[in-house]
């Protein structure tokens, strides 16, 4: 069935098979429930991006690229923010970055969760700030100004602050947003995981 | 005409040792009204799913023989058009409505956007499809807030829409308590009436002995097939696929312990009237 | 009806609700384009005006204001930040106590910014009060948004509201049985986090069954498609499109020329 040779645009379309597509608003719902439990429990951290990371372990980094942007398209019409679709670049990018770990066979051994996490947030620092200084003039409207503001007080300049304030409240985030999908992943029914192609690269 | 046809068919999933599906020969006529029974992990689910085709297009597996659905060779076709002539509907009624529309009829018309039928027919299928589940009512209701039975029947309704000839049903009440069981039964009965060929999974053998024409038994391969009598009668089979008889053959069954009635076990009312009666006599 | 499928959406008989979705999309999406095109915040403002016509034309101009609220914690902190540490800075205002400079231009930035924000959300906020997310699939389907696409986003839409409130259930169900939301940061991470495990469980099990029966409906059959909803783009759609793009380049022109 399979044509040998296949053009970019035909692999690329071949990554969204039926289940892929699916599984694109279930995992925007879990960065949703990710979000909501974060603020009802006041975390330090987002979780908003659990749900991407997910998909790029079953669906890879386009999936969970374009799933994760949608994300913020979504939310932006759901409650009328059109700010948020900037922020979708956020999503983009750890969709991508999580999704090219994955097929580089990183996933495998454990202790690469540790460092995927930590270089995911970086990568989604640098993004976000770019876009919070942009769209929203650097203030985020969160616990993160407040550590901003450290940073300023203490004499680092503008860009400095708001990235080294990023990158640390990203970190434990994202690690915990690489575990948690990573774990579920390795546990998941062998007749389950068949159906997701990327599994294999992790299992 | 056979409208279905196994013939040899084995199926295992890719990473599994065993043969989910072995060696099933089998053929069906159009219009029957086909009972599959058979413990937990006997093959059933993936019996259904073959019809429609997920098996082998949509589960990775290795696949051995041939299946003839409708004239159409299985391993050869695409689910899209096996979807026209095979409705699939299975357990989990939240998890089988797509959310590909806001409001019921929206749901119902998801399957018909997707072969393209124009606007008025589609229309009219819908408006006839609410009107043969009885939920006019909650057309413009989202799915996601009926009750279990009505979701079950929606689910049911959106594949019969597309107009198959076979009606595969996979365990359609064993998430609903018994008011929702009732509902969708009710439906199966009344779409029993319109020749359409139904194949349901279910070990609900009160209501197989009613209505089932046929009576296949799975255990990762056929056991038997036969008529409802035969099978649903068979204590000792039953109980060695882990299955229950009827309340109306047990009555009968007790009967013939006390020693009261010498005829075979009844399998409906209308033979354990009949028993009764001569005991009575 | 539908209010139950989104949160936004209000169901009233306006003008407004009546015109097709695409139209009413390429009205806020200009009008965003045009806070980053326009030279400055006293320019964006002017942009601010229009909402008010077209808020009394669909009906809902109060409620349009409603997201200002949230605007004013974002406008105090950006006037600190801005005005203090603005990177670019170079014309200073005056000097602060402790060292601190506030800078003129920084504070023009701040107020650059904050007008973007507020008419961006107060225009964002009229496309959902008056646009249903069913209407707006369809429409843009019709002018080639892919199947797909459409599926996945009218999919979640629907999801987010009923997603809330089973959180809602769920978190208060874990109050109610003494599981801490509040205080220790362990504590918190050990009674919740586990919470997530089953749900990844759970999804990947919908999206197999969700998959299935969407391939049972012929989804990825390759006939063309047709919509169940009805949405045609009118002669007056068409005239309200052209107005708006014609508007904007003028609007452009003016405030980079004048």
């Amino acid at each position: 069935m399979a044509k040998k040779s296949k053009n970019w645009l035909e692999r690329l379309m071949g990554e969204f098979s039926t289940t892929a597509l699916v599984l694109i608003p279930i995992c925007i719902g879990i960065n949703q429930i990710g979000r909501l439990i974060s603020t009802a429990l006041q975390l330090p951290i987002y979780l908003d991006t659990i749900g991407t990371v997910f998909m790029a372990m079953l669906a890879g980094p386009w999936v969970a690229g374009v799933g994760g942007f949608l994300t913020n398209v979504v939310t932006a019409i759901a409650y009328g923010r059109p700010t948020s679709v900037f922020f979708g670049i956020v999503q983009l990018a750890v969709g991508l970055i999580a999704g090219w770990f994955v097929y580089k066979g990183w996933l495998k051994k454990g202790i690469n969760v540790l460092w995927t996490g930590a270089l995911i947030a970086v990568l989604a620092a640098l993004v976000s700030s770019v876009i919070v200084v942009y769209v929203r003039g650097g203030v985020s409207a969160s616990g993160v100004d407040a550590v901003v503001a450290v940073f300023l007080a203490s004499g680092q300049g503008f860009w400095a602050s708001i990235i080294s304030a990023r990158i640390l409240t990203e970190m434990l985030d994202k690690i915990i947003a690489v575990f948690i999908p990573w774990i579920s992943v390795k546990r998941l029914p062998e007749k389950y995981a068949r159906l997701f192609k990327y599994t294999t690269k992790i299992r | 005409m056979d409208i279905i046809t196994y013939k040899n068919f084995s199926w295992r999933y890719s990473g599994y040792k065993g043969w989910t599906l072995h060696n099933i020969n089998l053929s069906i006529k159009k219009g029957e009204f086909i009972g599959i029974i058979g413990k937990i992990g006997s093959g059933r689910t993936t019996f259904c799913s073959s019809m429609l085709g997920l098996i082998p297009h949509f589960y990775p597996g290795t696949m051995q023989g041939e299946i003839i659905i409708n004239g159409l060779n299985v391993k050869k076709s695409k689910i899209a058009d096996l979807s026209k002539c095979v409705g699939l509907a299975f357990q989990s009624p939240a998890n089988q409505l797509t959310g590909a529309g806001t409001t019921v009829e929206e749901e119902l018309a998801f399957g018909l956007q997707n072969l393209g039928v124009p606007y008025e027919e589609m229309h009219k299928r819908v408006d006839d499809m609410l009107n043969l589940i009885g939920l006019e009512k909650f057309r413009k209701r989202s799915p996601f807030e009926l009750s279990g039975g009505q979701q079950q029947k929606v689910a049911i309704a959106s594949v019969l829409i597309m107009n198959p000839n076979i009606l595969v049903l996979d365990e359609p009440t064993s998430q609903l308590d018994p008011l929702g069981t009732e509902q969708v039964f009710d439906l199966i009965k009344k779409l029993s009436k319109t020749g359409i060929t139904i194949m349901i999974s279910t070990n609900n053998v009160d209501y197989l002995s009613r209505f089932a024409d046929r009576i296949i038994l799975f255990d990762n391969k056929i056991v038997k097939i036969d008529t409802p009598k035969k099978i649903l009668t068979d204590i000792n089979l039953l109980k060695k696929h882990s299955l229950t008889h009827s309340n109306i053959t047990e009555v009968s069954l007790r009967l013939k312990k006390m020693n009261l009635s010498k005829k075979e076990l009844a399998i409906d009312f209308a033979e354990l009237k009949k028993e009764i009666e001569e005991i009575m006599k | 009806m539908a209010s139950n499928i989104l949160l936004s959406y209000v169901h009233k008989d306006s003008y407004f609700h009546k015109i097709d979705p695409s139209t009413k999309l390429l009205i806020t999406v200009l009008v965003i384009l045009l806070t980053f095109i326009l030279k400055n915040y006293i320019h964006i403002m002017i942009l601010l005006l229009f909402i008010f016509p077209i808020g009394i034309k669909s009906k809902v101009l109060r409620m349009v204001f409603r997201p200002v609220s949230q605007l004013f914690l974002i406008f105090i902190l950006l006037f600190i930040i801005q005005g203090l540490f603005y990177p670019l800075a170079t014309d200073k205002l005056m000097d602060l106590p402790f060292g601190f400079t506030l800078w003129k231009d920084g504070l023009i930035n701040a107020a650059n910014v904050g007008s973007r924000l507020l008419v961006m959300m107060v225009f964002g906020f009229w496309f959902v009060l008056t646009t249903h997310p069913g209407d707006l699939v369809s429409s843009l389907r019709k002018i080639g948004l892919p199947n797909a696409l459409g599926y996945i986003m009218i999919t979640t839409l629907q999801m987010i509201p009923r997603i809330q409130s089973q959180m809602k259930t769920i978190i208060d169900a874990q109050k109610s049985r003494g599981l801490e939301t509040t205080g220790n940061l362990i504590k918190k991470f050990k009674s919740y986090l586990p919470l997530l495990g089953p749900l990844f469980m759970g999804s990947v099990q919908q999206a197999v069954e969700k998959s299935m029966a969407l391939e049972a409906r012929a989804f990825s059959s390759d006939c063309p498609k047709t919509n169940y909803r009805k949405t045609t783009i009118h002669l007056k759609d068409k005239i309200i499109m052209i107005c708006a793009v014609a508007l904007s380049i003028i609007g452009v022109i003016l405030s980079w020329t004048l």
